[in-house]
């Protein structure tokens, strides 16, 4: 095994790391272990949210990542990886090998996503005392949304304005559907329906990088949370102030 | 109670799917989320809200990583669809809606307490993670 080889791959786990959702201090962590089992010399590694540097005595990798998304499978298995690396269990070949069979994995079909969706909207909102019929309005509306923004993702529009959008359309369709008969109460279908798209992993990442020291991932990941947080109340909450002034005031 | 804690099973279990949790660790996502609104329920009984949320948050934290020792897999994969039920939605949406409705005196009050209760996750998340490993595998091992 060559330097560069283990740097590359290394880099590769970082990258994947990052992009599915793991910590900050998971991508050193990990790249720490895999690098020092393999070379004993000289290494360093600094990681920040948008990217890291890999630096194995000569040679130094840049890698940017732009594209984050939420994979907690990838993240587990590359952790199992790390693990049996360091233990010994499997050599670089192996892991190489291994690695190549997680970055392939693709998760759970877009449909199974959108009516697990629907499904916690759905049970979200009987947790805010809603009742049957909100529950239901709920559910249909979580579906919608989650597919929306997910083919929004795809067609890559920033984060920001598929969150804000995402707020929009849940009140939108909630209104709408109110107004079709079906639910009682819509402030709680609404704050049922926004619960799977707050950002709840990137606070609990935040307050990991911040545990560990690292403030400036952790400070970015703050903002990152409070930014789609405030995008989706806002979504939600301007549509439903429209709607109510524009039907005066019978929604 | 014991229906808003099946209600937080499913939605914690639901909620992890999003994030593409592995097929085997998907029901300890919805026990970690169980635990969550059972904790929060009876601490409730005897205090008040952001009480109640701290030591939920805490608890369920806890519980997280003893399933992250039991399983050999990241905290985070169980402590996001545990700490889902006690995030303040609810406040959040009703905070943006007032100030919008321009009714600042009510925007303030809502959206202080929401505030609370997101501190209050955030200290109970870190008061546990701030523990030593060890703490929780002897709990395994006993």
């Amino acid at each position: 095994m060559e330097l560069k080889e283990l740097l590359d791959f290394a880099a590769e786990v970082g990258k994947c790391l990052l992009e599915s959702g793991g910590e900050t201090s998971r991508v050193e962590d990990t790249l720490t272990r895999i690098i020092k089992h393999f070379y004993n010399g000289h290494s360093e590694i600094f990681v920040v949210l948008t990217g890291f540097f890999v630096n194995i005595e000569i040679y130094t990798v840049t890698v940017r990542v732009g594209k984050r998304t939420i994979n907690l499978e990838k993240v587990s298995k590359i952790n199992m990886m790390s693990r049996d690396i360091v233990s010994g269990k499997i050599g670089f070949g192996e892991a190489v090998e291994r690695f190549e069979g997680i970055k392939q994995s693709k998760g759970y079909p877009v449909w199974v996503k959108t009516l697990s969706a629907a499904v916690s909207c759905a049970f979200f909102t009987l947790l805010q005392n809603g009742g049957l019929s909100d529950s239901a309005n709920s559910f249909l509306v979580g579906a919608a949304v989650y597919a929306v923004i997910w083919l929004m993702r795809r067609h890559s529009a920033a984060d920001f304005i598929v969150t804000f959008s995402g707020g929009v359309l849940i009140a939108m369709l909630t209104a709408l559907m109110y107004t079709l008969g079906l639910g009682g109460n819509i402030n709680i279908m609404i704050a049922g329906s926004i619960m799977p798209f707050v950002p709840g992993l990137a606070v609990t990442n935040a307050l990991r990088d911040i545990i560990a020291g690292d403030y400036l991932s952790g400070g970015t990941r703050i903002f990152d949370a409070v930014v789609t947080a405030v995008a989706l109340a806002a979504g939600a909450g301007a549509m439903m102030y429209m709607l109510e002034y524009i039907s005066g005031g019978r929604l | 109670m014991i229906f808003e804690m099946i209600a937080a099973f499913a939605a914690a279990l639901a909620f992890a799917v999003i994030f593409d949790v592995s097929r085997s660790e998907l029901i300890f996502c919805g026990l970690a989320g169980l635990a969550a609104e059972g904790i929060y329920q009876t601490a409730m009984l005897i205090g008040d809200r952001s009480g109640a949320v701290l030591i939920s948050a805490a608890a369920v934290t806890a519980v997280s990583r003893i399933f992250a020792n039991l399983r050999k897999t990241p905290v985070t994969v169980y402590l996001i669809a545990g700490i889902i039920p006690l995030v303040p939605g609810a406040g959040m949406y009703h905070t943006v809606f007032n100030i919008i409705a321009s009714d600042y005196v009510k925007a303030m009050s809502v959206g202080i307490d929401t505030i609370k209760a997101a501190s209050a996750i955030a200290i109970g998340i870190v008061l546990v993670f701030a523990l030593p490993n060890r703490l929780f595998f002897k709990k395994i091992k006993k």
